[in-house]
């Protein structure tokens, strides 16, 4: 599980950052490692690459401390900066950013069902999804965000981000029915 | 889709957590008798919230060296400039050391003395030297624990010789042409605080005990 968080609020830590703390800083990377570290995973799915953005997103939180507007929570500006960077280097790597472009949907691939492993079924099924559909997935239930705190991370409206998460569980669907997989399963 | 659908659809997530009125929980299970397609949806919101709470019993985490890396940026002259320094309330003992380092007049200090050091051993007659330089070759030391030892690409001379001198270390061999450094440590019991401090160091890449 995600480590508690310090008792210190992650603004107070950020705007002594801005004046040089670098105390102030490593708290706050303390507090918020883990989590922008999972979404990060997520979103690019290897260790190496998360950690290099990583790297990149708290580098730039600390250059632009002194930036923060604070129209928003300093959580959400985080998430903002680690997304930025993310997609950059998904734009590098060239990923595909719609399920139809994915040929090995069309084979409709079976797992091995035997174990039921929903774990399992789910990580296969996901991997198949848009890169922002998976990632409003993991937004909503993993990192359990308002869908108007999505919303002003993605900047579209709230509607917009309903209509996401809506489409992201049909696409889901489809992913599951091309795997074979009963809705039972999960 | 018609909004009441949608209004019932938005309450599944709070059903399954069982966070419904009872009102609403009656309403709710009508339409799910009466609606395959919103069961199916039922099991796809209950399926999600199982996966994702695995997820979040084992989330990966970054390793430790991340945080070197970031403090590496972070010293950087171009993060540096960003920031107005202040006096830190609390700090190590080397990033004190570095503070008085970066203070001009004490910097010229030392660069005046080091000059009037360099005449004194180059003249005719000079007394033998005092004190300790960072190489050496005695026999002593080379029995002496030793730490194979990496710098970042960017580590100046002065906070190699710095960093070397607050483990109360001697080079002993290097840099090799791969950059690597074989240092002694006087004292044997000072060998794991002085590791210690190697590994956590952001200027340094690879520190280990020499097999």
């Amino acid at each position: 599980m995600y480590e508690a968080p310090s008792p210190t609020a992650p603004e107070e830590l950020l705007r002594r950052a801005a004046t040089g703390d670098q105390t102030a800083f490593e708290s706050l990377y303390q507090q918020m490692q883990s989590r922008v570290f999972h979404y990060l995973h997520r979103l690019l799915g290897d260790q190496s690459s998360a950690e290099d953005v990583l790297v990149e997103t708290f580098t730039a939180v600390w250059k632009s401390a002194g930036q923060f507007g604070g129209r928003s929570a300093v959580s959400t500006w985080i998430f903002g900066i680690a997304r930025n960077l993310a997609y950059n280097e998904m734009r590098k790597r060239r990923y595909h950013d719609d399920i139809d472009d994915h040929p090995d949907l069309a084979g409709g691939e079976i797992p091995d069902l035997t174990s039921k492993d929903r774990r399992r079924i789910l990580d296969t099924a996901m991997a198949k999804l848009a890169p922002k559909h998976r990632e409003v997935l993991d937004l909503a239930f993993l990192h359990e965000m308002t869908y108007p705190e999505i919303g002003e991370l993605l900047d579209v409206p709230v509607g917009t981000v309903k209509t996401r998460v809506f489409h992201a569980k049909k696409a889901l669907r489809s992913a599951l029915t091309l795997m074979k997989v009963d809705r039972h399963d999960l | 889709m018609t909004s009441k659908q949608n209004q019932i659809r938005d309450l599944l997530p709070a059903y399954i957590k069982g966070e419904l009125s009872a009102d609403q929980r009656r309403s709710l299970e009508e339409a799910l008798d009466q609606d395959p397609e919103l069961r199916s949806e039922l099991e796809l919101e209950r399926g999600l919230q199982g996966y994702y709470q695995e997820l979040k019993k084992d989330p990966p985490k970054p390793s430790p060296r991340v945080w070197e890396r970031i403090g590496a940026e972070i010293e950087s002259p171009a993060a540096a400039t960003s920031h107005k320094r202040q006096p830190q309330p609390e700090g190590t003992l080397l990033e004190k050391f570095k503070e008085l380092w970066r203070m001009p007049a004490l910097s010229w200090g030392l660069v005046g003395a080091q000059c009037l050091l360099l005449l004194i051993l180059l003249s005719p007659g000079s007394p033998k030297p005092i004190g300790k330089t960072l190489s050496g070759s005695s026999p002593a030391l080379n029995e002496a624990a030793q730490i194979n030892l990496v710098f970042k690409e960017q580590t100046s001379e002065i906070e190699l010789r710095e960093l070397i001198r607050s483990i109360n270390g001697t080079i002993v061999g290097g840099p090799t042409a791969t950059g690597l450094y074989s240092i002694a440590i006087d004292s044997a019991p000072a060998i794991d605080q002085a590791l210690k401090t190697l590994q956590h160091h952001p200027r340094v890449m690879f520190a280990e005990l020499k097999p």
